[in-house]
């Protein structure tokens, strides 16, 4: 295997004697989407909290240790918008927060970019809370993005939109991720969704451990939609999981 | 717009007008039946009387001390607001954001807010002495329970999942704090001020019974001590105009602030709050 942006080993997280996360092996190579797929409660959102510093593991984790962990930037299910600043102010939080610290300098040229980029130029001095489901994922990406991570985390960005959103903006974050060169993870319940984004698919099952590792076809919707990839997916995935999975 | 719109509209506002009207001008025909019919032989409440309060207080407030003694009840009201928002706020803020503090202190502040404040009268007479300082003390500790008790429930009342937003984008305590906390707890505070400032409000008048020499408490039992009664109605009538003003001006300020939009930037963390998202 190459180099890579972000590596654990043996990762495990418990709570309260419940084992969430069972000996994670997990390695993402740069410029690449992997996709964790799993059914609700099989500790995706609790895996994508570890990697994004907001827990720690138990045992295991980074590898090696002690290693620089790479920066993240996070797009949680809901876009969980602050309603007491603009559109723009939103979208530039992680700059500002680092500008206190004197790394930025211009975060309004960097931000303004972003949202010219994901179709929210003209709202960018609006109020954040009259967005659409839509308009208010796409400030969140442009936010989790702004400050450049070196990871983008995504915890089921899409799973709250409607349908014709959902594969919109789908669109728009394969394309993002393409043109930035970014390395993401997406954790996801969705299996067309997981062969449409990932470069490589891994599932999660039940007990909190990672099964084995598919290639994925993003950018390709019919193959998403119906392919023998996702027919395979959806026969292993029902395999591992004590509830269907959804398609 | 059409002339049956117009005088559709029209109407509507006439009739909003009574309503608001109405309700004043039966009062005001009620005090004066009481005060100049039943009550006509009688000294002291006749001197009650709308016909000598109106007069009365356009007197004072044109040529007598009401301006001065207006001016000295506002200031001590604010000086007590500002005291108990200086102290009522971090403690609020403290109790909401630490969860053990808030179940410590939960019963003690319930229990400390039923104590009338006034109760609390000689102690600020033995502590302070006489003069202003035991009405900015009872003024305060009047006003310090609403603003407390706002600012930790509007603390808790933020969606947990901006602090979780904040710490991802790598924020420190204090900028979770200045960015989430601050401005999510403005519209409560604010909310919070507005209730301190009608205990204040009933508060100020008798602890301006306690050994001062002005405002409108002192001119209370000024106009008793000289038997003006069309003046001490006059100071009365006062009163609850300021008062009515006050809250007026503030639940004006509210509504514009829960309607504003937010155009600060994060630096900014005193921008103006949005409505809360659904």
């Amino acid at each position: 295997m190459g180099p890579t942006t972000l590596s654990v080993r043996s990762g495990c997280k418990s709570y309260g004697g419940r084992t969430v996360i069972d000996g994670v092996d997990l390695d993402l190579r740069p410029g690449r989407v992997l996709v964790v797929l799993g059914s609700s409660g099989s500790g995706k959102s609790t895996l994508l909290r570890l990697l994004a510093g907001l827990e720690e593991f138990d045992t295991g984790g980074p590898d090696p240790r002690p290693r620089q962990w790479p920066t993240t930037g996070v797009v949680f299910q809901d876009p969980l918008l602050m309603p007491w600043f603009t559109v723009r102010a939103n979208a530039e939080l992680g700059l500002r927060y680092r500008a206190n610290r004197g790394r930025v300098r211009d975060t309004h040229a960097q931000v303004d970019g972003l949202l010219r980029w994901l179709g929210l130029a003209e709202l960018a001095d609006g109020p954040a809370d009259r967005l659409s489901g839509g308009q208010a994922q796409r400030v969140s990406i442009a936010r989790a993005l702004a400050p450049a991570p070196d990871v983008l985390l995504l915890d089921e960005p899409f799973s709250a939109l409607d349908p014709v959103t959902r594969e919109s903006l789908q669109e728009r974050t394969r394309a993002l991720v393409r043109d930035t060169g970014v390395s993401a993870v997406l954790v996801t319940h969705d299996v067309s969704e997981a062969v449409y984004l990932g470069d490589e698919i891994t599932l999660l099952d039940n007990r909190g451990r990672l099964d084995e590792r598919w290639e994925g076809r993003p950018g390709d919707r019919t193959v998403a939609g119906s392919g023998p990839l996702r027919t395979q997916l959806l026969e292993r995935y029902s395999g591992i999981l004590p509830t269907g999975a959804g398609g | 717009m059409s002339r049956t719109t117009t005088w559709t509209v029209g109407a509507g506002r006439a009739a909003g007008t009574a309503v608001v009207l109405v309700p004043i001008l039966v009062l005001v025909a009620l005090w004066w039946f009481l005060t100049s019919v039943l009550a006509s032989d009688h000294v002291v409440l006749s001197g009650f009387a709308p016909q000598n309060a109106v007069p009365a207080l356009v007197d004072m407030a044109w040529q007598g001390p009401l301006a001065a003694d207006t001016a000295a009840t506002l200031w001590r009201l604010t000086a007590g607001l500002a005291l108990a928002a200086a102290v009522g706020v971090p403690i609020g803020l403290v109790v909401g954001l630490v969860p053990v503090v808030e179940r410590a202190t939960r019963p003690l502040f319930h229990f400390l807010r039923m104590i009338s404040p006034l109760s609390w009268a000689p102690v600020a007479i033995a502590l302070f002495g006489i003069g202003h300082q035991p009405v900015y003390f009872l003024v305060a500790i009047a006003a310090v329970w609403p603003i407390v008790l706002s600012t930790s429930s509007g603390v808790l009342a933020i969606e947990p999942g901006y602090l979780k937003v904040a710490r991802s984008l790598g924020a420190t305590r204090w900028e979770r704090l200045r960015t989430v906390v601050l401005p999510g707890v403005r519209l409560p505070t604010l909310t919070g001020l507005r209730l301190a400032l009608g205990t204040a409000w009933i508060v100020i008048v008798p602890a301006e019974m306690l050994g001062v020499d002005s405002g409108l408490g002192y001119a209370i039992l000024n106009a008793r001590d000289q038997l003006a009664f069309d003046q001490l109605m006059a100071v009365i009538l006062w009163i609850g105009i300021l008062g009515y003003l006050m809250d007026a001006a503030l639940r004006r300020l509210l509504t514009g602030t829960s309607a504003g939009t937010g155009t600060g930037g994060p630096a900014d963390a005193g921008a103006e709050p949005a409505q809360a998202r659904s």
